[in-house]
C-alpha cells in the first residue's frame, strides 16, 4: 500500500512539468493584426462629397474602394520569408463600405525577433486567381469575366471625374478604376492575357517580442494611383479600363508607391 | 441495515422513473430539418436564421399560409388576400402583367391602396444577405425575411392587417393548429410563427435549372447568339451589366446593392419611398435595389415603378436613355453617352442571353404550387386561392 502511494506521488511529480509546459504558449512567438486605411495626400480619404485634384489636373470624387491583398509574408534579417500559414489567411478582402473587412485579426504566430520588411501581393497572383474560388458575396461580386481572362478584380476604385475647368453640375463622369487581368485583342477576340498583380514590399522594421501581437496599418494613398511613375489622365483612358491593357499596365506600375505599412 | 439500504434504493428508482414518465409529452416534437438543395456554384451563405431552420413541417405550414386568402384576417370575399394573390408562381412569384391587382405598375392591396413600388420576384431569396425591398428598408442582418413578412402583413397598402385579427382568423381554421404543432411543437398560433413558417416556404423557392445553369454544369451549350449576348453582358465595352447583375461569378444575377441607375433625371426624383427615405442621405436620392435577372422573361412589369412592360424596353433604356444625376452609381458607365449604345443585333444577342436565365421547372415545380389544389386536407378546412 505504501509503495503504491509513493509510486503515485512520483508519477504525479514527474507529470507536473509536462502538464505545465503543455499549458503554456510558445514563449518565442508573437503575432500580427492588420487595419486598413485610405488617404489622399496624407489625409484620411473622404467619400463622395470631397473633390480631389489628381496629378493630371483632373478632379475626382471617390465613392468606394474594394481590393484584395494576398500571400502576406514577413522577411527576417537573414532574408527568410515567413508566410501566413492558415489557408484562410492567404487572401484578404478589403472594402471601404464594409467596416469588418478593415480589420484583420490574423491569428498567425511568428518567431520573436526583428523583421526587416513585409511583403504581400496586391491583387491575386496567377496561381491563385482562378474562377469560382469565392462563392459568397462580397468577394464573389469581385469576379472578372471569363471573356476578359477570368478570376477576380484585384481592385475596384469607383468614383466620378471631370476636368479642372468644368464647373457645370452635370459635367461629372463616372469611372471604374478597375484592375485585373488584361488582354491583347484581335478584333473582338482576346488572343492573350496579361497578369497585372504586383508583389510589393514595405521596408518597415518590425520588432516582435515574446507574446506580443503587433498592430499594423496598411494604408492606400489614393493620389499615388494617378501620378507615380505615370500621370493618369482620364481624358486619355476614360472611365472604363477593364479591356485596356495599356491602362492596366499603368495601374500595375503605379501600384509601387501606393501602399505603406505603419 | 443492508436490507433497509437496498429497499430504499429500489424505492428511489421507482420514484425517479415515475416522475420521468409524468413529464413526457404524448407527441415528441421532432421536426425534419433540412438544408436547401443547390448546385455547388451557388453561394454557401444564406439568410436562414438559427432560430428558424428549414423543416419539412415548417415549410408545409408556410406553403398553406402563403396560398391562403384568409391570411388577411378578414372574412369578406373582396377583402381577402394571400401572398399568392400577387406573388404568382407562373411569374416567378411576381405579379404578371395580367394580374387584376396590377394598376399602373404597382399593386393594389387589400384596401385598394396602391403599394409604393412594383413587386420584386420571390426567387432565390434565401441567398439575399443584403437588403430586402426596393429601398432596402428591411436590411439584413438587423432584419430578415421574417420581419419583412410581418411588415407586409401589417402594411396599409398591402394586407393592411391587424395582428390580433390575423392570428384569431388562422387559429379558428381547424386545419391549422395541428400544422402549427407539427412545425413548432404546440398548437399555439402567433404572428411570429405565421411569419416564420411563410419565411421557411419562401426560402425554398430556389431556381437553379435555367439553361444558363445547365451551361454552368456543362450540361448544355449556349448558342452563338446567346454566347455573344453573355460576352456583351459581362464586358464594360459591351452592355456592361455584370457589375450590378452578376454572371458566372455571381449566379444570383444581382449584387442586391441599392444604386441610382440612371432611369430618370434628377428633377424626377419625386418618389417618397426611395432609398433616401430610409437613410436620409442625399446620395441615396433615386436609388433602388438591384433586382435579380433570373426568370426576367416572366417578371414584367419592370423597374421599381413598373414602367416597362417588355424586356426590349428595358434594354433600350440602358442602351440609349440613361440620365445623369449627381449620385448616379459610378458602376453606370457611359452615362455621358446616354447609355451603352447597343446595335440592333447586339440587343438581340443580349436578349437571347437573358432568356437563358428562364427556369421553366421553377415555374412548374409542384412543391411550390397551391397546396389547396392538390392536398388531403378535409374539404371543410380548405380555402383555395382565387
Amino acid at each position: 500500500m505504501h509503495i503504491r502511494f509513493l509510486s503515485c506521488r512520483l508519477l504525479a511529480l514527474l507529470l507536473l512539468p509536462l502538464a505545465l509546459l503543455s499549458c503554456q504558449r510558445d514563449p518565442m512567438e508573437g503575432g500580427f493584426n492588420f487595419s486598413f486605411s485610405f488617404s489622399f495626400e496624407g489625409e484620411p480619404l473622404r467619400y463622395d462629397s470631397i473633390v480631389y485634384t489628381i496629378a493630371s489636373g483632373n478632379q475626382i470624387r471617390v465613392s468606394n474602394i474594394q481590393y484584395f491583398i494576398s500571400d502576406v509574408a514577413l522577411v527576417d534579417n537573414a532574408g527568410n520569408r515567413h508566410r501566413f500559414q492558415d489557408s484562410a489567411n492567404q487572401i484578404h478582402y478589403i472594402d471601404s463600405d464594409i467596416p469588418a473587412t478593415l480589420r484583420w485579426e490574423t491569428g498567425e504566430a511568428f518567431e520573436t525577433g526583428v523583421y526587416q520588411y513585409i511583403e504581400f501581393t496586391y491583387g491575386l497572383d496567377s496561381l491563385t486567381n482562378r474562377n469560382y474560388i469565392f462563392r459568397n458575396p462580397p468577394e464573389s461580386d469581385m469576379f472578372w469575366p471569363e471573356a476578359l481572362g477570368g478570376g477576380y478584380h484585384y481592385m475596384k476604385l469607383n468614383g466620378y471625374w471631370r476636368n479642372a475647368g468644368d464647373t457645370v453640375a452635370d459635367s461629372w463622369e463616372t469611372f471604374g478604376f478597375h484592375a485585373g487581368i488584361g488582354q491583347t485583342w484581335q478584333g473582338e477576340t482576346a488572343v492573350a492575357f496579361h497578369q497585372n498583380y504586383r508583389r510589393l514590399t514595405d521596408t518597415v522594421r518590425i520588432f516582435l517580442t515574446e507574446g506580443e501581437t503587433r498592430e499594423l496599418t496598411l494604408n492606400m494613398e489614393v493620389a499615388e494611383w494617378f501620378r507615380n511613375p505615370h500621370v493618369w489622365d482620364f481624358n486619355e483612358f476614360g472611365g472604363t479600363v477593364m479591356q485596356n491593357q495599356d491602362a492596366q499596365q499603368v495601374i500595375k506600375d503605379n501600384a509601387t508607391g501606393v501602399f505603406s505599412v505603419r | 441495515m443492508r436490507r433497509i439500504f437496498w429497499n430504499l434504493l429500489a424505492l428511489g428508482w421507482i420514484v425517479a422513473l415515475a416522475s420521468c414518465g409524468q413529464g413526457q409529452p404524448e407527441h415528441v416534437f421532432e421536426p425534419s430539418y433540412f438544408d436547401l438543395e443547390k448546385p455547388d456554384y451557388f453561394p454557401s451563405q444564406t439568410n436562414v436564421p438559427d432560430n428558424n431552420r428549414l423543416s419539412s413541417q415548417g415549410v408545409r405550414l408556410g406553403r398553406y399560409l402563403f396560398y391562403d386568402i384568409r391570411l388577411s384576417g378578414r372574412h369578406e370575399g373582396d377583402s381577402m388576400l394571400s401572398c399568392a394573390s400577387c406573388h404568382r408562381q407562373a411569374h416567378s412569384f411576381e405579379a404578371g402583367l395580367d394580374n387584376p391587382r396590377l394598376v399602373d405598375g404597382r399593386m393594389q392591396g387589400v384596401t385598394g391602396a396602391l403599394t409604393a413600388h412594383n413587386m420584386l420576384p420571390l426567387i432565390n431569396v434565401a441567398y439575399n444577405t443584403k437588403a430586402f425591398g426596393w429601398n432596402g428598408s428591411t436590411q439584413y442582418p438587423a432584419e430578415n425575411l421574417e420581419q419583412l413578412i410581418r411588415k407586409t402583413l401589417l402594411d396599409s397598402t398591402e394586407f393592411a392587417g391587424n395582428a390580433d385579427s390575423i392570428v384569431k382568423r388562422i387559429a379558428s381554421i381547424p386545419m391549422y393548429p395541428p400544422l402549427f404543432e407539427e412545425a413548432f411543437g404546440s398548437e399555439i398560433v402567433s404572428m411570429d410563427r405565421i411569419c416564420f413558417a411563410i419565411a421557411q416556404f419562401v426560402r425554398t423557392l430556389v431556381s437553379s435549372d435555367s439553361k444558363f445553369d445547365r451551361y454552368m454544369r456543362g450540361e448544355a451549350q449556349l448558342t452563338a447568339e446567346e454566347m455573344r449576348g453573355y460576352v456583351l453582358f459581362t464586358t464594360e465595352e459591351g452592355a456592361d451589366c455584370f457589375h450590378c447583375h452578376g454572371g458566372s461569378g455571381n449566379v444570383l444575377f444581382s449584387i442586391y446593392d441599392i444604386l441610382v441607375n440612371g432611369l430618370d433625371p434628377e428633377e424626377f426624383f419625386t418618389d417618397a419611398h426611395d432609398r433616401y427615405s430610409v437613410t436620409g442621405n442625399v446620395v441615396d436620392r433615386g436609388a433602388y435595389r438591384v433586382p435579380t435577372l433570373r426568370n426576367i422573361e416572366f417578371t414584367a412589369p419592370y423597374m421599381h415603378d413598373g414602367r416597362f412592360s417588355t424586356l426590349d424596353e428595358v434594354i433600350d433604356q440602358y442602351s440609349e436613355n440613361v440620365y445623369y444625376s449627381p449620385y448616379i452609381s459610378p458602376l453606370m458607365h457611359h452615362v455621358q453617352d446616354g447609355g451603352v449604345q447597343l446595335t440592333v443585333e447586339e440587343k438581340a444577342c443580349l436578349k437571347a442571353f437573358l432568356l437563358t436565365l428562364s427556369d421553366e421547372g421553377f415555374l412548374n415545380n409542384p412543391n411550390f404550387s397551391n397546396p389547396f389544389m392538390q392536398d388531403t386536407i378535409p374539404a371543410s378546412d380548405v380555402s383555395a386561392e382565387e
